[in-house]
């Protein structure tokens, strides 16, 4: 029996877009630039929105609000899900606190970003721990599978991590374009995308993975977006995104479906 | 306390003052003895209404491997109740828990039917029951236990290939058996310490317990009773 479905793998997406967006949205808050505080709390709107998402399809999954309730009122500490569903109402809450607070700043023109005060700057380091549970924690609920050898891999933490930044980056860039794209997003696109692409011919070289796997994880999803944002500017953003997610969304797939018929 | 008088006919014997406290509840079976009848499978379904397509017991059949391969062995598969489960880990919340005999169970209030269970046991002893969207999974039926019975698989077993018995209590003539048989358990490498042990067991028959016995051919590859089973309820 296959424990794990469509929604588990629509969850393991937007959770990490989330993380990867509300880490991004945290750096950018803090960079001292107005437009990039602008930006940063689009993208905390953007990681709240796919938190909210992800939950419904992990509600979905359980077949009942109740069900997920189960799981915050009884906690066993040796459980990825358990901690994972804290982390996720952790993370969902500070990323809302953050947005609010941060409401009605940096607009307008304004020549400096605005500083967060005490409480604010509490919350945004609270953010940015979740971010990194949230993008983590999906790989040790995996790995807490021993009936399927694949979720074993030792390189399915760092790919499940630095899929979802790669993700949640994309996501932002994709809906909230950034004018100064070399200096801020270019980098992070670069070295999220080697970094993924070297992990992924390791995984899927041992794993022994087929063909279609390696042209939709690695060549469309990692290779073809990594080559554009090497070579290319701002233009052609959304189509390089778009290649990115759906990378991402063809890796959850894989480690789902062919996880659980190895 | 006065040990309560037995008497020879079993159902008899049934009762909380017949109830022997056992430390570590666990089931010997013995491929030797075992003929592939499915008593046990059917008196566990029977037991506990399991759903169609579910079990919380099967008996698989293998083909032997060369040059042997017109026999076949017939293995019965429950729940471990390893000694260190995987399933108790995995559970987000604590809804499989161990009794004091050291069987492990599942309470269904408790139960989310998040299926982190399923995939977490190395024994494909869990299943999702439709009808309730809860864990399912043998507990060595307790209701029969608590009241001085055999389990159901037990008890139906014409051959008596399968026997309830305390694993921790060395005095124990089953575990005696099981030592002096050198009764192994199943995925032993696994490090679950189940408490479900066969004798004759061999490591080949590992590889082959998920796939059932071939039961066709198309276009040259074997199709197995599993592959069989998992099509019909995709």
């Amino acid at each position: 029996m296959a424990p794990f479905g469509l929604q588990i793998v629509a969850y393991l997406f937007l959770a990490g877009i989330a993380a990867g967006a509300a880490l991004f949205g945290s750096l950018a808050l803090t960079s001292g630039h107005p437009a990039a505080f602008a930006g940063g709390r689009r993208a905390v709107g953007v990681a709240i929105l796919a938190a909210l998402a992800g939950c419904a399809f992990l509600i979905l999954d359980l077949a009942s609000p109740e069900d997920f309730l189960l799981v915050l009122t009884n906690a066993n500490t040796g459980s990825a899900i358990s901690w994972g569903v804290r982390i996720l109402v952790i993370f969902t809450l500070s990323a809302i606190y953050v947005w609010v607070a941060t409401r009605g700043s940096g607009g307008g023109g304004d020549k400096t970003a605005p500083t967060l005060g005490g409480g604010d700057t509490i919350a945004l380091w609270l953010l940015r721990a979740a971010a990194l549970g949230m993008a983590i924690y999906p790989a040790f609920v995996l790995r807490q599978g021993e009936a399927f050898p694949l979720w074993q891999n030792p390189l399915l933490v760092p790919l499940v991590a630095v899929s979802a930044f790669h993700a949640g980056v994309a996501t932002v860039s994709l809906l909230t374009p950034c004018p100064d794209y070399k200096r801020r997003v270019r980098p992070a696109e670069v070295t999220l995308g080697i970094v993924q692409l070297v992990i992924l011919v390791g995984l899927l070289s041992g794993e022994g993975a087929s063909p279609l796997a390696w042209g939709a994880i690695v060549l469309i999803g990692t290779l073809v977006p990594l080559c554009l944002a090497v070579a290319g500017s701002g233009s052609g953003a959304a189509a390089r995104a778009t290649l990115v997610l759906l990378g991402v969304l063809s890796l959850r797939y894989w480690l789902i479906a062919a996880g659980q018929t190895a | 306390m006065p040990e309560p008088q037995r008497s020879p006919v079993p159902w008899e014997n049934v009762g909380p003052q017949f109830k022997k406290p056992f430390k570590q509840a666990a089931i010997l079976v013995d491929l030797q003895r075992c003929t592939g009848c499915h008593s046990c499978s059917v008196s566990c379904k029977t037991e506990h209404e399991v759903p169609l397509g579910d079990f919380r017991m099967r008996v698989r059949y293998l083909e032997r491997p060369a040059p042997q391969q017109a026999q076949l062995s017939f293995v019965p598969m429950l729940c471990m109740h390893c000694q260190d489960a995987p399933c108790m880990k995995a559970c987000p919340t604590s809804a499989i828990g161990r009794l004091d005999d050291g069987r492990v169970v599942v309470e269904e209030d408790k139960c989310c039917g998040n299926k982190a269970c399923v995939a977490a046991c190395p024994y494909g002893a869990i299943f999702i029951n439709d009808d309730t969207g809860k864990a399912e999974k043998c507990d060595l039926c307790t209701h029969r236990t608590e009241v001085g019975l055999d389990p159901a698989c037990v008890s139906s077993c014409p051959t008596e290939a399968l026997r309830f018995h305390d694993l921790a209590d060395e005095s124990d003539e089953v575990t005696a058996m099981a030592r002096r048989q050198n009764a192994a358990a199943w995925k032993g490498d696994e490090g679950t310490a189940p408490s479900v042990l066969y004798i004759d067991h061999e490591k080949w028959m590992e590889d082959k317990v998920n796939l059932g016995v071939q039961i066709s051919e198309r276009d040259g590859d074997p199709i197995y009773e599993q592959d069989n089973f998992d099509r019909k309820k995709r």
